[in-house]
């Protein structure tokens, strides 16, 4: 797990979530894909549309959307 | 190796701030050392509409210490409200046999003792985060645990 520093002189704010996804976590307990990475999800005011349309993608291909765990070292 | 090193700062003007310590065993892996998080962090978890979300309670590197539990429930308030009911579970703490390897826990660390704490903190985030949640969220069947590193033969039983 790498994450990229932030300085506190004036900058885009940008939130990074180390986070697992799961494309199946709900009753069929099957895990397709689970694996440890850290997403730029961007913010309210500059969402990251990229990585959110990584994960429509998944949830086009899968027909559910990613479950997420947020854990390990960003939290 | 990853460890619950998070600290919420409501001042924070910038998202996230990872605070490297250059004599740690886990700066060469690019691991922070103490990743502080502003409000605008929390604005990460509105990119992803339609997903559920399971979030880690930090209970590794400020355990104990003045605050600690009381910024850890304040986290987890504030991603409860902003995924409401899209919260699946609270996971408390991360692969805890390593606890004392990054000093967060003596080195005599025990099994016994990592669930005492684990059940401190479910109690603790039952009543002051779930309890009474307008999100439907259960108050007490809600958390994850026994996210081992899967290394110690003692630990994995």
């Amino acid at each position: 797990m790498f994450t990229m520093t932030l300085h506190r002189s004036p900058c885009l704010p940008i939130s990074l979530l180390n986070i697992q996804v799961s494309t199946h976590m709900h009753a069929s307990g099957e895990d397709r894909l689970a694996q440890g990475l850290n997403v730029d999800t961007g913010n309210n005011s500059h969402p990251n549309l990229f990585s959110r349309d990584i994960f429509d993608l998944l949830y086009q291909k899968s027909g559910a959307h990613p479950f997420i765990r947020v854990g390990g070292t960003s939290t | 190796m990853r460890r619950d090193r998070v600290w919420y700062n409501a001042t924070q003007q910038t998202a996230q701030i990872n605070e490297y310590d250059p004599t740690s065993s886990t700066a060469k892996y690019g691991i922070a050392d103490l990743v502080s998080v502003g409000p605008v962090w929390f604005e990460g978890f509105n990119n992803f509409p339609g997903s559920h979300w399971s979030y880690q309670v930090n209970m590794g590197k400020t355990f104990g210490e003045p605050g600690g539990l009381e910024n850890a429930l304040e986290v987890a308030r504030i991603v409860m409200d902003t995924v409401q009911e899209r919260l699946e579970s609270f996971e408390l703490g991360n692969e805890p046999e390593l606890m004392p390897f990054f000093v967060h826990r003596p080195e005599n660390y025990t099994l016994e003792e990592y669930i005492d704490d684990w059940k401190s903190y479910a109690d603790a985030v039952s009543e002051n985060v779930l309890k009474g949640n307008p999100y439907g969220l259960a108050e007490t069947r809600f958390f994850q645990g026994f996210t081992f590193a899967g290394d110690d033969e003692e630990w994995r039983g």
